[in-house]
């Protein structure tokens, strides 16, 4: 329903025009005021309550505030008196899916599905809701349904295609956009879908020809032209995505999607007195951009002028106080600038404004967890759920404050202190997220089972080669260029005889790789433990192999000390001879980089700054700084699997809009 | 039970690595039900198995383990059997 088919003639009763009305509610609502928005609406309803004008109105108010628990009550509303009224099903659908209430989300597409017979959509709203309970295989029929029953609908083809996108499937998807090419070759939709199914597939030839394509046909589209002018960057040629983004910026000037990539562009390519440059511009030229202020403030905080970011996003604030974007932003820079107390603050003030905004209540939770304030994050994240829930990043940040409240109720001194010791405790969501990482042990400073520890005290227990193990950092260059070659043969293995301690310990005599036997002292048959130890080794061996060719897992290196750089890249080289592999390479904190916040050095690169463990017997006893270990786990986890380069190189305050719909 | 066959000498393959013939077994034990089963002892286990039936155990089958039960069905299906 558009806000021109609305009637005038019921003025006569109400008192202000219907347009007055909802222009009116609208700006309250969008204000904060929304019990005068409703109030507003509710007295017209009353006044004309035939009017589905009305109706819909008032609940497209609670949607615009995403209060979804009310819009999802409205929309029944609005349904019971006017049910020929798509729109109430349609966002009575969204709703009850950012509440998690999926059934009730599938019963109402039912009915409407019963109500609207011969049209596609409640078919669609049913196959997305399927998807999103992750029901793929009843959702994949009912979008083959939409292909048959519906041949003229391209949604049928590109609704299928992101349901195998979402489940993993790329080579499906890929095929059911070619299918669609083919039949709707002047669809911009599909166009779009085609070129970001090679994007994904990580076919960047084909990608770059498809955007170009896209851009030829459809020179309006703004995404088309801006995903084309980025996607060089993503193959490690950034010079390209710079100069097809000047093109952009001399025939588009207003784009302002264009500036904030070119300075983002600019940020990652470590360039930032021209970042700097070229925000300050830009921002001048467009004062009341969100997204270019938003730039601004990182590039300011990336040249550590955390004081100059601040002071950006207070006044932009000031000046544009609806713009729910910088809230986040700014207590994020304030948090990283120990300023807890205004952090907190913000993220009040936001959430007095934009009371249903689920990101809110996940930053307010994550500023808890950054403060190791336990109870009260474990009480914000379950608020955060009840606005989103389901979120991966919500069960995670409950599940590690519980796991933290855990930790501190045990006697002190009573961490995992040898490779034996079972997990504490754990959740299958801190389980699942540690599983997804391979570790690549310690180096010359030994202590290579911290991440170990760190993966069994969640109740995750992989296989690994390096798990438990240590060596120099430029032997494992040399061993990643020789595929490992020899280890756990019996030439290449020896014990390291017990000094100083109980335990006899294994060595590969080329790499210098020292691991865990678990055997101590005083054992006779030591054949035999060099025999086991040899079966053992090439194992590992061959299934480190198998991962590194793989490319599933994030591979997180904590060596000590902390080696060059320039090592550091060159490992990563070696890595990426195997594949397109991802190494999470930690380091302690510093004044430029908070604890816990991760970055991406390069695409496949990543660093995760860690806070040490803080306190002396924490070190003696060498216990892992569990919760650090989990923000760098987790950032790197959503970095590593998003799609979206920009958000991938922004920070580590959540987003859960997408999953709230 | 895919193999009972397998799962028998699959058991008693756990038993030794575990140096103990009292453990409470079966297709649907997993390593969080063993107390002291971790990373090492399931290599232990995998070598042996690999050795003991003549397979080879990748990477991935080894992520996708989740009882003992799955470890018979793979041994089957890897030796050519019908599960």
């Amino acid at each position: 329903m558009t806000e021109s088919r609305l009637k005038p003639a019921v003025a006569a009763k109400t008192g202000p025009s219907v347009e007055v009305v909802l222009k009116r509610s609208s700006e309250l609502n969008a204000n904060g005021r929304f019990a005068e928005a409703d109030a507003l609406v509710v007295r017209a309803m009353l006044a004309d309550p035939k009017n589905r004008d009305f109706a819909v109105h008032h609940l497209k108010l609670a949607q615009g505030r995403r209060d979804y628990y009310e819009a999802a009550k409205r929309a029944q509303l609005a349904i019971r008196r006017f049910p020929k009224t798509p729109i109430s099903y349609r966002i009575g659908i969204k709703a009850l899916q950012a509440i998690g209430r999926y059934r009730d989300a599938g019963k109402l597409a039912d009915a409407a599905l019963e109500q609207f017979s011969g049209q596609p959509w409640p078919l669609h709203a049913k196959a997305e809701n399927l998807a999103a309970m992750a029901a793929y295989a009843e959702a994949e029929k009912i979008w083959r349904e939409v292909q048959r029953e519906f041949p003229d609908d391209f949604r049928g083809w590109t609704g299928g295609a992101a349901l195998f996108s979402h489940s993993g499937r790329l080579e499906a998807a890929e095929a059911t956009l070619v299918e669609a090419i083919s039949m709707f070759a002047g669809e911009e939709r599909v166009h779009l879908d085609f070129a970001d199914s090679a994007e994904n597939l990580r076919r960047w030839d084909i990608a770059d020809e498809r955007w170009e394509h896209a851009c030829k046909m459809f020179p309006d589209n703004s995404t088309a032209r801006l995903r084309h002018a980025v996607l060089p960057a993503q193959y490690n040629k950034p010079d390209e995505a710079f100069a097809r983004l000047k093109v952009l910026h001399e025939k588009f000037p207003d784009d302002i999607g264009a500036h904030a990539q070119y300075i983002d562009l600019l940020r990652r390519e470590n360039r930032l007195d021209e970042a700097l440059a070229y925000a300050e511009k830009s921002t001048a030229a467009f004062p009341q951009a969100v997204r270019l202020a938003l730039e601004h403030a990182r590039t300011e905080a990336e040249r550590s002028n955390t004081a100059g970011a601040i002071v950006l996003l207070q006044n932009f604030l000031s000046a544009n106080s609806g713009a729910h974007e910088i809230y986040t932003e700014l207590a994020l820079i304030l948090s990283q600038a120990d300023r807890f107390a205004e952090a907190e603050a913000v993220c009040e003030q936001a959430l007095k404004r934009f009371p249903f905004y689920a990101n809110y209540h996940i930053a307010h939770a994550t500023l808890a967890m950054w403060q190791e304030q336990w109870t009260a994050a474990l009480e914000r994240w379950k608020h955060a759920d009840k606005w989103a829930p389901g979120t991966p990043r919500i069960r995670f940040g409950i599940a590690t404050a519980e796991a933290m409240l855990a930790d501190q109720a045990r006697p002190e001194g009573s961490a995992p202190s040898s490779t034996a010791a079972p997990a504490v405790r754990h959740s299958d969501a801190l389980s699942d997220l540690m599983m997804n990482f391979e570790s690549m042990g310690g180096s010359e400073g030994g202590w290579g089972c911290e991440f170990g520890f760190v993966q069994r005290r969640f109740g995750a227990e992989p296989v690994g080669l390096m798990r438990w193990s240590d060596m120099p950092a430029d032997r494992l260059l040399e061993a990643l260029e020789t595929r490992f070659d020899g280890v756990g043969s019996p030439e290449q293995t020896e014990l390291v005889p017990p000094e100083g301690h109980q335990e006899y310990f294994a060595r590969d005599k080329r790499f210098e790789i020292i691991t865990h036997t678990h055997v101590n002292s005083g054992y006779e048959r030591l054949d035999k433990v060099v025999q086991m130890t040899c079966r053992r080794m090439e194992f590992l061996r061959r299934k480190f192999l198998e991962d590194l060719e793989s490319s599933r897992k994030i591979f997180a290196y904590k060596p000590t000390p902390v080696p060059e750089m320039s090592l550091i890249e060159k490992i990563f080289g070696a890595m990426r001879k195997y594949g397109d592999n991802t190494l999470l390479f930690v380091r302690p904190a510093d004044a430029d980089h908070a604890a816990g916040t991760v970055e991406i050095a390069r695409p496949g690169l990543m660093i995760g700054y860690i806070a040490e463990s803080a306190t002396a017997k924490a070190i003696t006893t060498r216990v892992p700084n569990f919760s650090s270990w989990l923000q760098i786990c987790w950032g790197a986890y959503r970095l590593g699997k998003s799609q979206d380069e920009t958000e991938k190189a922004q920070n580590l305050l959540p987003d859960a809009d997408a999953a709230a719909g | 039970m895919a193999s009972p066959k397998i799962y028998e000498e699959l058991r008693q393959i756990v038993c030794d690595v575990f140096m103990s013939d009292d453990l409470a077994l079966s297709p649907e034990t997993t390593a969080k039900d063993v107390p002291g089963w971790d990373s090492f002892k399931m290599v232990e286990i995998i070598v042996t198995v690999e050795e003991r039936f003549g397979v080879q155990i990748t990477s991935r089958d080894v992520d996708r383990l989740r009882n003992l039960g799955d470890l018979v069905t793979m041994i089957s299906d890897k030796q050519g059997l019908a599960p």
